[in-house]
């Protein structure tokens, strides 16, 4: 720090209290060269400034001031100089003071941001500099900001990087279900998104376990931190007739935090997608699956609002109460009551040995029922010494799906018609806890983890003529209950030694599963085995460890060495011969090495190798008919074994000052498999089988993105690709093919407000998809597709806002209408309280949409019944 | 502290009608000229500072720049401080970036990275430079652009406040501030000032307290500064941006100032064309309160 000097000489005449003086202190400041200082000095009682003069050119100074004790403190302070305070008896008297150089360091401070700035690992976007009248809520402007993507689902990743964790003021409101967050906060309540990366959300972890992880942090203008704020919104439209209602409650203090909603549609507003967690966290994971299913018609990848037929109410509600400063309580609920219709045509080009494909088109008309509860409770203790969690979550399902679809083939004389029923509850229970305890050198962790989940479905097909081997006219039937009770623990320590970090863990987990299954319908003499009845259970008992080199300036290490004895069995009920015992040991070695470049970038490695066998494939004798086409069967009494290599690469590069970030990932994934999966085609149906057919594929994938925040009218420039390229066989009637598929993929989004009383996006995509086998290389079509959509927002006058939006959508596979077009305007007219918004949707009234999709060597026509142009007219409202 | 009491009262009883009062704006026709930043390139560096305080002037999000009338910064070196606008600097040390690298470009952005609210319009607290050295105070003051080459300067002795200091703190931009008030030229002022930067100085042309002034407001909310910045190192300090002013008196430029913003069509003899109407406009008046009214 320089040396400062200021003469305001003369301007020190002035004293606060002059008038009132009664004493006059006076005396010199110097340095130890005897040179004159002009310090300031200030005359204190207690902390109460009596008085204060400065130094003039020659050093001197004189001090009034009104005693009202015996003895007062002299302060002498100057930059650059050691403060001198110096306790004397209140009287008039002569002072001087020698100050020593050096010391006195002014601290760097800083506010307010420019759009974007970086301290350390730190981003923070100011809202207000991404900030339209177009945008509603803090949604909407993160997907302008640069870095930050957010997909279709609502999932936002930074700079390549999925987002692990999304906090409200630092505080951990949601768990993941941040689109509560993201669709309900308005963006005027937001003064800053902050981007914390290599973010160790665990305290006592840090310095010892490197992240590459990345969290969000929302930090409120004061004016939202501790009021309460209601949302509400209600609206009508036509055609059809058309309701939406809404009412979010907010309150967001330094104890407590809450979100609680009502919202309910029938105008295919997706609401119920906000309500899932986004990261999984804390869920467990369970190896059972419910395998039936209702034949539907598939998705047009379009927008829901474009085709979606839905009666929807959802309630919800997150609080968290913080218990002292660094440990919170928190408990959500959320129930999802839904209705979904859907319509629409598929067809399926299969891809038969010969090169010729066969086809079935299918009329479909669904209806989905969905009652959901889901409930959790997470207690979390976050200290530098102590990390304690523990999480509870409950959810119950009573979901059923009834389906009509009109079938026919190339290979059939007849159409069928075919109606379908499927019960579908489920109920899962889970508790997790995590305690780790740090010392100097030393880190021990111990996790512990239970759980049951429990699905129990039948489906209902009829007429059951449609099948060949059925014994009954009416319907078949087929039932399938799941039961999964799972257990994990892990406990160990970290011990540090420099930069090194040396960790020694044991785990064990459990799973056992109960499934019971029964086809009624079907003749026992075509078909012998229609049930299943049976508990399969593996486990592990293991022992990782690991050596880390950790040096956060620059490069981190990691070698890890799990090594686990894996024992799986079965116990089947209606054939005792068939128990069976397994045992296996498994090594499963990974490197990682991450280098970092400054606060710029980082790049890391990993390298992995993966040996599998399971029995779970060879378990289940009886055939079981997944859904009307499908069923299923193991033929193969075999365990499956399966290595995989699986390396990755990634680069991120940031630089907040000139908005720019940019990633590139790359990995590789080889699989060698000594079964394989095939479909045998008989008329109609399908049946999967596994088969004794070693076998290897390799999967490469590249991708890269961009953004750039541009220097003119508030622009933002977002460009992204995709590369896939997967080399394998695929059975195709009891026989392995070779084939290879590739798909390449580009978007690119501009977001530019040009002027005070407009902005605009523009947004663009392009793809392309081709497989092929050795038999019809030349011959195989290659799928084109590309969206192009363009919003423009106009503010004519304060408190109106005019939204047009225009999108193409592109394939090349159909014959006609290879473009589809749609049109949406929106008005909103914005009062004090209340917003009125005029929606006017799919203007140019499109009824149908064609999407066309590969899967293996199969291709899919698929096309769905759009939601007629309708008008819909909402009041929105927002009390605080 | 019987005093600090009254003055408080005081402050307090004069900001009752503050509800009704709001933050003078940047709404008034004055704009600022552009043309002639292309002479930034040649801007001279007088002196050095060792300390910059940013401050954000009228902000009404102090979140949000966009709300900010300007970004002061203070810069203190020796013998010396100057108050000027660091948005204007922003925006002059982009353009000479932008100069430098389009050498052959007949054509140059001069107010493109000019950022606050309404960044064309003109006010003098965003386009004057205050200058204090010795007990000399030098108002360098830059008219907009109808009467850009009428640029004016007047130098008077520094200007007292005479400050009641109290004991109530609070802590502004990380510093631990205290509380003092005092009335001045019309308006009574209460500010935060820190000991913890021993310099008797603040924004604009306000000083005097054994410490910077962090934060301070006229007691109706028309005029605020508030510290958002601390730096220190090495900061060019520049002359004033025109090559000419003349001299005259803190009255005539007061004068002048207010009459421009005011009514700026008719102060400055200009007829428009209004864009909504099609008519000639020579005379248009808009609400503004100067912050010196005596």
């Amino acid at each position: 720090m320089n040396r400062i000097i200021l003469t305001f000489a003369l301007l020190l005449a002035a004293g606060a209290g002059e008038l009132f003086a009664s004493i006059v202190l006076h005396g010199r400041v110097t340095d130890h060269e005897n040179e004159p200082l002009p310090a300031i000095v200030t005359v204190l009682s207690g902390t109460a400034i009596k008085g204060y003069g400065y130094a003039d050119d020659e050093g001197r100074y004189t001090v009034s001031f009104e005693a009202t004790s015996d003895s007062v403190l002299v302060k002498v302070s100057l930059i650059g100089f050691d403060a001198i305070e110096r306790k004397v008896a209140a009287k008039p008297q002569t002072l001087d003071f020698v100050m020593n150089e050096g010391g006195f360091v002014l601290r760097e401070v800083s506010v307010v941001a420019d759009k974007i700035t970086q301290r350390g690992d730190t981003i923070s976007y100011r809202v207000g500099a991404y900030q339209s009248e177009n945008d509603r809520v803090i949604g909407d402007v993160i997907k302008k900001m640069p870095g930050l993507e957010v997909s279709e689902s609502g999932q936002i990743s930074f700079n390549g990087k999925t987002v692990k964790n999304f906090y409200i003021e630092d505080m951990d409101l949601l768990e993941g279900r941040y689109g509560i967050a993201t669709n309900n906060i308005s963006a005027n309540d937001v003064a800053s998104v902050q981007v914390y990366q290599n973010h160790q959300p665990v305290r006592a972890l840090k310095d010892w376990i490197p992240s590459e992880d990345v969290t969000i942090n929302l930090k409120l203008k004061s004016s939202a931190r501790g009021a309460y704020t209601l949302n509400g919104m209600a609206g009508g439209g036509y055609k059809p007739a058309m309701w939406a209602a809404e009412a979010v409650a907010m309150y967001f203090g330094k104890r407590w935090q809450s979100i609680t909603a009502y919202k309910g549609n029938n105008s295919a507003d997706n609401i119920t997608a906000e309500l899932n967690s986004k990261t999984n966290a804390g869920e467990m994971s369970f190896f059972n699956n419910a395998p039936l299913s209702v034949i539907s018609a598939a998705s047009p990848g379009l927008s829901g609002k474009r085709y979606m037929h839905n009666r929807t109410n959802t309630v919800s509600t997150n609080n968290i109460l913080s218990i002292d400063t660094l440990s919170t309580l928190s408990l959500s609920v959320a129930y999802i009551d839904d209705i979904l219709s859907g319509e629409g045509m598929t067809t399926t080009d299969q891809y038969m040995p010969d090169g010729a494909y066969r086809n079935i088109t299918q009329r479909i008309t669904t209806k989905d029922y969905a009652h959901t509860l889901t409930g959790s409770s997470t207690f979390k203790k976050n200290t530098d010494a102590l990390y304690a969690e523990n999480s509870l979550r409950v959810n119950a399902g009573w979901n059923r799906s009834n389906g009509v679809s009109l079938t026919t083939a190339s290979f059939m004389d007849n159409s069928e018609t075919v109606r379908q029923s499927l019960d579908n509850p489920s109920f899962t229970i889970s508790d997790k806890a995590n305690v780790i305890i740090t010392s100097d050198d030393n880190i021990w962790d111990l996790n512990f983890g239970a759980g049951l989940n429990h699905k129990p479905q039948a489906l209902v097909v009829s007429p059951a003529t449609i099948f060949a081997d059925a014994d009954r006219l009416d319907q078949v039937e087929q039932r399938y209950t799941t039961d999964d009770l799972r257990a994990e623990a892990q406990t160990g320590a970290h011990h540090k030694a420099g930069k090194f970090v040396i960790d020694g863990f044991v785990f064990g987990n459990i799973d056992i599963e109960r499934v019971a299954t029964d086809l009624d319908g079907f003749s026992p003499a075509a078909m012998p085995m229609l049930k299943n009845d049976y508990t399969f259970g593996k486990g592990n008992l293991g022992a990782e460890a690991a050596i880390s080199y950790i040096n956060n300036e620059s490069m981190n290490v990691t070698l890890t060495l799990p090594l686990a004895y894996n024992v799986q069995w079965l116990r089947d009920r209606l054939d005792t011969g068939r128990d069976r015992n397994w045992n296996y040991i498994n090594l499963t070695p990974s490197l990682k090495i991450g280098y970092t470049f400054g606060r710029k970038g980082w790049m890391a490695l990993n390298l992995s190798f993966f040996r599998m066998r399971d029995n779970s494939g060879r378990v289940a004798p009886g055939i079981v008919m997944t859904d009307y086409l499908s069923f299923r069967e193991y033929l193969v009494d075999k365990t499956m074994v399966d290595k995989t290599y699986y390396n990755t690469f990634e680069y991120h590069y940031s630089n907040a000052l000139i908005q720019l970030f940019g990633n590139v990932s790359l990995s590789w994934l080889r699989s060698w498999h000594n079964t394989m999966t095939g479909y045998d085609y008989d008329g109609l149906v399908t049946v999967r089988n596994v088969y004794d057919i070693a076998n290897k594929s390799d999967n490469f994938q590249a991708n890269a993105g961009i953004n750039k925040g541009l220097g003119f009218w508030e622009s933002t420039l977002k460009i992204g690709a995709v590369y896939s390229l997967r080399t394998s066989q695929q059975l195709i009637d009891a026989r392995p093919v070779d084939y290879t598929a590739q798909y390449w993929s580009s978007n690119l989004l501009l977001a530019v407000t040009p002027a005070d009383w407009m902005g605009g996006a523009l947004g663009f995509a392009y793809g392309e998809s081709r497989s092929h086998t050795v038999v019809n290389a030349s011959a195989a079509p290659t799928v084109r597709h590309y969206t192009g959509r363009l919003d423009l927002n106009f503010f004519p006058i304060r408190r109106l806002v005019v939204n047009v939006a225009v999108e193409d959508n592109y394939t090349n596979m159909t014959a006609i209408a290879r473009h589809a077009w749609f049109g949406d305007i929106k008005l909103t007219y914005k009062m004090r309280r209340f917003d009125w918004e005029l929606e006017l949707n799919n203007v140019f009234n499109r009824r149908e949409f064609t999407r066309v999709t590969y899967s293996d060597m199969n291709i899919y026509r698929s096309v769905t019944r759009l939601r007629e142009r309708n008008v819909m007219l909402k009041l929105r409202y927002s009390l605080r | 502290m019987n005093r600090c009491i009254i003055t408080t009262i005081l402050t307090l009883l004069a900001l009752l009608p503050a509800h009704v009062m709001q933050a003078q704006r940047k709404d008034t026709d004055a704009k600022w000229e552009k043309q002639s930043t292309i002479h930034c390139r040649d801007r001279k560096v007088t002196d050095t500072a060792d300390v910059r305080i940013l401050y954000a002037f009228n902000a009404l999000d102090i979140q949000d720049k966009d709300t900010w009338i300007d970004e002061g910064q203070l810069k203190i070196g020796r013998n010396f401080t100057q108050y000027t606008s660091h948005f204007y600097e922003v925006n002059e040390d982009s353009l000479v970036n932008w100069l430098n690298a389009h050498p052959k470009s007949h054509v140059f952005p001069p107010g493109r990275w000019m950022q606050g609210y309404n960044p064309d319009h003109w006010i003098e607290y965003q386009h004057s430079d205050i200058e204090i050295r010795g007990n000399k105070l030098t108002e360098w003051a830059t008219m907009p652009a109808a009467i850009y080459n009428e640029n004016l300067y007047y130098t008077e002795t520094l200007p007292l406040q005479a400050w009641v200091i109290c004991d109530t703190t609070q802590t502004v931009c990380g510093y631990e501030c205290r509380k003092a008030t005092c009335s001045w030229r019309g308006r009574d002022y209460e500010a935060w000032f820190t000991t913890d930067i021993p310099l008797p100085t603040g924004p604009w042309k306000f000083g005097g307290l054994p410490g910077v002034i962090m934060k301070i407001g006229d007691a109706t909310g028309t005029y605020t500064w508030e510290a958002v910045g601390v730096d220190t190192g090495r900061f060019p300090v520049y002359a004033p941006r025109r090559s000419k002013y003349d001299e005259s008196t803190r009255q005539k430029v007061l004068d002048l100032q207010r009459k421009l913003n005011e009514n700026y069509f008719k102060t400055t003899g200009t007829t428009v064309i209004v864009f909504k109407t099609g008519l000639p406009c020579s005379s248009r008046k808009h609400p503004y309160t100067q912050l010196e009214l005596e």
